[in-house]
Parts: C-alpha cells; sequence; structure tokens
C-alpha cells in the first residue's frame, strides 16, 4: 500500500515541475509590456 | 592553533590557486566548438551518444527543463524499486534486508537531488549493489545534472544558445566527474581507504571480545561523494570514520575536491561571458562571506563550552565534544563550513555538539545557499542574487536594469522573485508544520531551544541540497523520510526551472549598447552591492528562526 503511495508522489512531484515549467513560459511571454 | 590557522590557510590559498584553471576547463569541456578536450573524450562520448541515440542538437529552455525534469523522475523511480528489492537481488553478502518504502522513497530523491541526507546507516541499511547501482551512480548523475544545468543558464546569459541537456549531462560525467573521481579515488585507496566487495569481517579484540568491521568499495564512493558534492556516507558516522578519512591528507583533499567545482564555477561564467573580472568579483565575494563565516566560527569554538569553562575543565583544546580526536577543533570546524558552504553535507564531526554559534553558522550557510553553494544549483543562487542586486540599485538610482548587456524587466523579476521566496517558505513553512505536530516533535532530542534547531536544521539542509543533520533529531519515521523527501525535490528542481526560464527570456532580449551610466558587474563596487544584498536578503528572511534557536540557545547557555 505505501508503495502505491510514494509512487503516486513520485508521479504528483514532476508533474508539478512540469506546470512550473508552463507557468515559467507564460511569465516570459506575457510580460515583455510591463517595462521596469 | 597557530598549526591549524596555518593549514587551514594552506588549504584556502591551494583551492583559490586550482579555481581559475578549473573554470577554464569547464568552459572548454562544454563548449561546443572543438576544443583539444573532444580529442580525448570525444570517442567514449560518441559511444554513449549512438547508444542512447542521443543527436547533438539545441533544445530551447523549455525543452531542456523538461528533459531534465523527466530524465531524474525517471532515475528515481528506478533506483527506489532497487532499494526496494535489494533483499533479493545479489551482491549482498551481509543478508541487508529490503528498504521499508518512506525510506527508499527519501533515499531515492535524496540521492538524486545531490542532498545525501540519510535516514539510514550504509552499513546496514544497503547492499553492495544498492551502494552501486543506486547511490553511487545517482552520485554522478546528480551533480551531473546540476552541472549541466548551470553550464546551459550561462550559455544562455552569454547570448548563445542553450545546448542539449543530455548531451551536457554525459559530457559532465565523462569530462569532469569520472576522470577526477576515478584518480582520487585511487590516491585514497593508496591512504588506507578499503575498496573491496568482502562482506563485514568479525575480528577477535586484545580484550576477548569479538567485533564486527563493516567494510565495501568505500574507495570509489569517497572520492565522487566530496567532489560532487554528495556527501552521503558510505559509513553512517560518514567522514569521522577512519576507513572513510584515515589521516590529515584524505581530510585535506576531501575539503579541496568539496569546493573544486564550486568556486570554479565563477570563472568558467567569466571565460563563457567573454569578461574572467565578472567571474571574479563573485569569487572574491563569496570567498569574502566563507572566510568571516569560518573566523567567527573556529573563535567561538576555540572558546570551549562556557558551562563546561564554568567547572574549571580546561578548554585550551576548545570545544571538544563531538569532535573526532584525530582532526581536533580547528579541522572540524573548517570541514563542517566547507561542507554546508558547498552543500556537501558530508561530516567529520557532529554538527549537533557545535556550540550555538558555530551551529549557527553552519546553518547560515545552507540559509543563504549561496556561499559558493552546491555545484551548479549553487551558482545559479549566486547569479539569482546578482540579478536582484543589480534590481535594486537600478531602483536606487532610477535606471532601467541592465545584467550582461540585457535588461532585467519584470518577468524575469517575477521568477526570481518566487525562487527567492520558496527557500524560506520550504524551511519555515515544513519547520512550523514539524514544530506543531506529534509526529514531527516526537523526533527532537533536546527539550529547549535547540531542538528548533534541530528541526530547522533538518529542512534547511534539506531545502538547500546539502544532507548533513543534527543527528540528535530522531529522523528515521515516516513523517520525516516524506516530507523532508519532498522539500528536498522542490529545493532542487524549483529554482532550476525558473532560473532556466530567466536564462532563456534573457537570451532572446537584443544587447543593449553600454554607456557611462551603465552599472558594471565587474567591479569591486558590484561586489560589495552583492554580498550587502545576500546579507540583507538572508536576515530578512531567516533572522527571526534564528532568533528562536542558536541565538536564543547561545543567551540560556
Amino acid at each position: 500500500m505505501l508503495d502505491f503511495i510514494m509512487i503516486g508522489i513520485f508521479i504528483f512531484l514532476p508533474i508539478t515541475m512540469v506546470g512550473l515549467t508552463n507557468f515559467s513560459s507564460s511569465v516570459i511571454d506575457q510580460g515583455s509590456e510591463e517595462k521596469l | 592553533v597557530i598549526t591549524t590557522i596555518l593549514s587551514i590557510v594552506i588549504t584556502l590559498l591551494v583551492m583559490v590557486l586550482i579555481a581559475k584553471p578549473a573554470g577554464v576547463y569547464l568552459a572548454k569541456a562544454f563548449d561546443y566548438n572543438k576544443t583539444g578536450v573532444d580529442k580525448v573524450f570525444g570517442p567514449f562520448e560518441k559511444i554513449l551518444f549512438k547508444l542512447g541515440g542521443i543527436r547533438v542538437v539545441n533544445q530551447t529552455w523549455k525543452q531542456y527543463a523538461l528533459a531534465l525534469v523527466l530524465a531524474n523522475a525517471f532515475m528515481i523511480v528506478l533506483v527506489y524499486f532497487v532499494f526496494r528489492l535489494q533483499g533479493m537481488l545479489p551482491l549482498n553478502p551481509s543478508g541487508n534486508p529490503a528498504m521499508d518504502p518512506t525510506l527508499a522513497f527519501n533515499t531515492a530523491v535524496s540521492f538524486m537531488t545531490n542532498t545525501n541526507l540519510q535516514h539510514y546507516s550504509g552499513e546496514s541499511g544497503l547492499t553492495y549493489l544498492s551502494q552501486m547501482i543506486g547511490i553511487l551512480f545517482m552520485m554522478f548523475a546528480a551533480p551531473g545534472t546540476a552541472l549541466a544545468v548551470a553550464i546551459a543558464f550561462v550559455r544562455a546569459l552569454s547570448g548563445k544558445e542553450v545546448g542539449n541537456f543530455f548531451v551536457d549531462l554525459i559530457r559532465a560525467i565523462i569530462r569532469v566527474l569520472m576522470p577526477i573521481a576515478f584518480v582520487v579515488g585511487l590516491i585514497f585507496v593508496t591512504l588506507g581507504v578499503p575498496q573491496t566487495l568482502e562482506p563485514t569481517i568479525t575480528a577477535n579484540t586484545i580484550e576477548g571480545t569479538t567485533q564486527d568491521i563493516a567494510r565495501g568499495p568505500v574507495g570509489a564512493f569517497l572520492s565522487i561523494k566530496e567532489l560532487g558534492n554528495n556527501g552521503g556516507g558510505f559509513f553512517g558516522v560518514n567522514s569521522a570514520h577512519p576507513f572513510e578519512n584515515p589521516n590529515a591528507i584524505s581530510n585535506f583533499i576531501q575539503i579541496l575536491l568539496m569546493f573544486l567545482l564550486p568556486t570554479a564555477l565563477p570563472f568558467t561564467y567569466g571565460k563563457m561571458v567573454g569578461n574572467i573580472k565578472q567571474g571574479r568579483v563573485l569569487f572574491v565575494s563569496m570567498l569574502m562571506i566563507f572566510v568571516v563565516f569560518l573566523s567567527t566560527a573556529l573563535f567561538t569554538e576555540f572558546q570551549g563550552n562556557p558551562r563546561l569553562n564554568e567547572l574549571g575543565i580546561s578548554h585550551e583544546q576548545g570545544s571538544m565534544e563531538g569532535k573526532e580526536v584525530r582532526f581536533g577543533v580547528g579541522q572540524s570546524i573548517f570541514y563542517a563550513l566547507v561542507t554546508t558552504a558547498s552543500e556537501t553535507g558530508a561530516v567529520n564531526t557532529m554538527h549537533d555538539t557545535l556550540t550555538p554559534i558555530g551551529g549557527m553558522l553552519a546553518l547560515s550557510n545552507m540559509l543563504l545557499n549561496t556561499v559558493f553553494g552546491g555545484v551548479g544549483a549553487g551558482f545559479i543562487n549566486v547569479i539569482m542574487y546578482a540579478m536582484i542586486a543589480v534590481f535594486l540599485s537600478g531602483l536606487m538610482v532610477g535606471r532601467t536594469p541592465e545584467f550582461l548587456g540585457k535588461k532585467i524587466e519584470g518577468r524575469e523579476m517575477k521568477l526570481i522573485a518566487i525562487t527567492m521566496l520558496m527557500h524560506p517558505l520550504l524551511i519555515v513553512g515544513a519547520s512550523a508544520i514539524a514544530l506543531f505536530t506529534p509526529l514531527g516533535t516526537d523526533g527532537i532530542s533536546n527539550s529547549g531551544f535547540h531542538g528548533i534547531s534541530q528541526v530547522v536544521y533538518e529542512y534547511t539542509s534539506s531545502a538547500a541540497n546539502n544532507g548533513s543533520g543534527f543527528e540528535g533529531l530522531g529522523d528515521a519515521t515516516p513523517f520525516w523520510n516524506i516530507s523532508t523527501g519532498i522539500v528536498m525535490y522542490i529545493g532542487r528542481f524549483f529554482g532550476l526551472v525558473t532560473m532556466l526560464a530567466v536564462a532563456g527570456s534573457l537570451a532572446s532580449k537584443k544587447l543593449v549598447p553600454e554607456t557611462v551610466g551603465t552599472f558594471r558587474t565587474d567591479s569591486s563596487l558590484f561586489g560589495v552591492i552583492l554580498v550587502g544584498t545576500i546579507f540583507i536578503v538572508g536576515a530578512l528572511t531567516f533572522f527571526p528562526t534564528l532568533v528562536l534557536g542558536p541565538v536564543a540557545e547561545y543567551l540560556t547557555l
């Protein structure tokens, strides 16, 4: 049982990082007009 | 004391002397144009590229980041199953059982994230197969990954394409980690470190009893443990064990190895962006912080423990509690500060028994995570702080901040801000949860302020991918295994992904011509501002935590 939970976390963590990659990409694409 | 100080100064001088040539070598090793390094390693790499179906094709930053995340995820799962099945697999002469699921999870994540936090003891927790194809494999793959990302990051900063993750990873292993680790591994063996597949031996002592003496393939393990800023010990007591650190020379080599790649990378950066002074400023700034921390820690440890001093016990040798007698206070503290600055996590002394201020400085190295930092990941953090310094300076004088001729705008600062906030969030957030629940507090072995330090140290070490611990903490439970595992994972990959995005964003921008008003980032003034920025951000973020832990302990001792 614990093995399944661990594998679940193994799948969840990389997915969050893939999500972060897409989020970072969208931040870069949208932000060009906001010059500081 | 004078001999100790002299030996430390000599070690630091050697470190400074080899940093630049090592940095220049790294720049050549990862250059996609033909260099002399290709002649030596090219043929081996071609075979590996063919076997892996790798083409030397540039990726976008996003493809690079995804390759990094997914390749690492695959390796973690693979090694998890090795740990879970080790009891049934070969090379298990001592008959060690399988790891339990949460411990296998923690260990797999720990070694793949370059942390090497160990909630097990190597002698009894792992088989030789697990040590070699699990631990040793990841000890090359993890620093190789971070080194690859750091190089890709600098490539993008210098206006070039990001490169290819798989090519860089293989180059990091074949051109940097393997040759050095092989040669130094042989040196360790000649110094008395065992390298054998024979099982634990039983010896008859002169007292007439028997003693089990663990051994194994330690030499190969030890060199990459230090060179790759891994830090996980073959034996439970790590480099305090005579088989893992036999004498003063092995101690000296280990310290040099820990700092070799982190101190070389600023010069690699300088070389790759075409201005070595850019790298030198970063190197000197980090060295200054390190020297201040080291001097303070040495001073406080040589003062001894005030409670014991009051009893009239001689403290000529300093605070010897938890120190390995063979190395004494000086070499123990030097090692402790190097291992936390370089995020290695190898130890030759018990960090839990450092004096409050000594422990606080070891902790601070990991909280800042920029005093050179671990191979690759630490350097990326340094550049992140450099960009923050440029941004703040720009705000103060009312100019658009520029870094290496590229404008830093809102989009980059947004990503830098969330990256900067993630580190304290992981540490303080996870510590708060642990201190709030019995699952966490049950592991604390000290009921005073030091108990808070134990918890904060554990999560700081995890988030900064260091791996050392205040070992008074009873951390071999499912709660600690899972919580530190998640902290290690996010602590590792979050910053790598977001900072790759920042570099990718800067790479796509046009160069802004330099004018008299441009704030130069290769000047000593910039070095001072950078150090100031690191301290201000670090103090604002972590001062309350330090007050509750080591500072309160110091004041009440």
